[in-house]
């Protein structure tokens, strides 16, 4: 396969093979990497970094998983260490102050900036749990081994996390029919 | 006078407390439904209380949307530069590389090697670990060995299976059109998306359907996810086609996925009904 072969010229140190290796999985990287941390500046460095990482471990990469996949992981991992870093550093919860999302558009078909707008403003712990399980698509199972937690954990984590969500997207202008009175909690 | 007046207002808001915390502790919870959404019948009273409240319906079906709205965000182009500031980041690298590699080489290569024989294992793993401190100490800077390892992604990353080919974003966007086939009927006047493991399988997410056309007929609207057409999972919008061309003229199943339900019509006649 060609793949096969730009790796093998990758692991020599070939940049043009390491360019289309590139050029075949940056938008997945990404894309991972951009869902994960929330905003566009920081997943711009950890989606470099984990592209040089892959590089500088492709010694290491024997062909066990498609190329992608261990490339996709390698990604997910530099984006998730890097959260539980910076999650050490300061234990105020990013997000909460963070402006509400002044309009959402409560149609039949979720608003996609809204849903994007919303998962950006979600809390980092929340936020990983519901990436990699709704809109990544991992299980529960998945989820508890790469956070070191319990599948139990991962499961009440994302029921919260998609409780944020729906109250992030509350429209402001509620109508008659968004009455739920979730104020008197 | 004065002191009956706040009496009463104080009155009318301990009433209104009560009924406001009242109609609340009735109504599920935001995580009970979202509980609902992945596991249905999880929780009988639950799903009952589902079943006969409209408003936790409403609120369950707006969950619903977000999840599937959640499966099927599409993938982003990171900036045009990206490539160039690898580049660079790499040559920046260099020398360091070539000493980190070395020791990552040798430390899979050894893991490897005893793979299977576990006592070897961990004398083997004791050694490596000592060789590990010292890479680590070798190294410039706070990213040593460890910071290093634990990213390894054999060792800690979870198996993402059936994710879409990584070149296939482009592809589904050019999905995402309407079929517009003559003669296809069922499935024309809809537009579709293709969904990843929405609820654990695959299908087509309906976005639009006009009124008055073969789709609406069928019976689809948009929010749900074709699962399976003519008895074939519908992962790719061809995959309707390949039904409808399978079918030869026959009658085919279709079956979607609404709020959570199975729904399964038989085209071109036949009732809607949840599968239970
Ligand atoms: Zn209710």
């Amino acid at each position: 396969m060609e793949e096969d072969n730009l790796i093998t010229r990758a692991k020599a140190g070939d940049r043009s093979a390491m360019g289309e290796l590139h050029e075949l999985h940056a938008r997945r990287v990404y894309t991972a990497v951009r869902r994960l941390v929330g905003n566009d500046q920081l997943a711009e460095d950890l989606s470099q970094e984990a592209w040089v990482r892959a590089f500088e471990k492709l010694e290491l990469f024997r062909g066990e998983a498609a190329f992608g996949t261990w490339l996709y992981r390698l990604a997910t991992n530099v984006a998730l260490n890097h959260l539980r870093r910076s999650s050490k550093r300061s234990s105020v919860e990013a997000g909460a102050n963070l402006p509400r999302i002044t309009k959402a558009q409560d149609d039949v078909i979720v608003a996609r900036h809204v849903l994007i707008q919303a998962i950006d403003q979600l809390p980092p712990g929340y936020r990983r749990v519901l990436v990699l399980h709704d809109v990544e698509g991992w299980t529960h199972q998945e989820i508890a081994r790469s956070l070191s937690c319990s599948p139990g954990t991962s499961k009440s984590q994302l029921h919260k996390a998609r409780a944020r969500m729906r109250e992030l997207m509350q429209p402001v202008s509620s109508s008659n029919d968004d009455m739920r009175d979730k104020a008197s909690l | 006078m004065m002191t009956c007046a706040i009496k009463r207002v104080c009155r009318n808001f301990g009433e209104r407390y009560r009924q406001m915390n009242q109609s609340a502790s009735e109504h599920l919870t935001a995580e009970q439904i979202s509980e609902l959404l992945d596991e249905p019948r999880k929780d009988k009273e639950d799903w009952l209380h589902l079943e006969t409240c409209e408003e936790c319906r409403a609120e369950f079906e707006r969950f619903s949307r977000i999840r599937m709205a959640l499966s099927a965000l599409p993938d982003l182009d990171p900036p045009a530069d990206e490539w160039t500031a690898i580049e660079a980041k790499l040559d920046s690298k260099e020398p360091r590389i070539n000493q980190s590699v070395l020791g990552f080489g040798w430390h899979a290569g050894r893991s490897r090697l005893i793979f299977g024989s576990r006592q070897l294992a961990v004398t083997v793993a004791v050694f490596v670990f000592a060789v590990g401190v010292f890479a680590g100490l070798q190294l410039p800077g706070p990213i040593g060995f460890f910071a290093e390892n634990t990213l390894q992604p054999g060792l800690t990353a979870p198996v993402v299976q059936d994710k879409i080919a990584l070149n296939e974003p482009t592809e589904l966007e050019s999905q995402r059109a309407p079929i517009q086939q003559a003669g296809t009927s069922a499935f024309e006047g809809a537009e579709f998306e293709p969904v990843r493991r929405y609820e654990g399988r695959s299908g087509l997410l309906v976005l639009r359907v006009t009124p008055r056309t073969a789709a609406a007929k069928l019976g689809l609207r948009s929010g749900d996810v074709v699962v399976d057409a003519g008895n074939l999972p519908t992962r790719q919008v061809p995959d309707l086609i390949q039904a409808i061309n399978a079918s030869q003229g026959s009658p085919f199943s279709v079956r979607w996925i609404r709020d959570g339900r199975e729904m399964v019509k038989l085209w071109p006649s036949g009732e809607i009904r949840p599968k239970e």
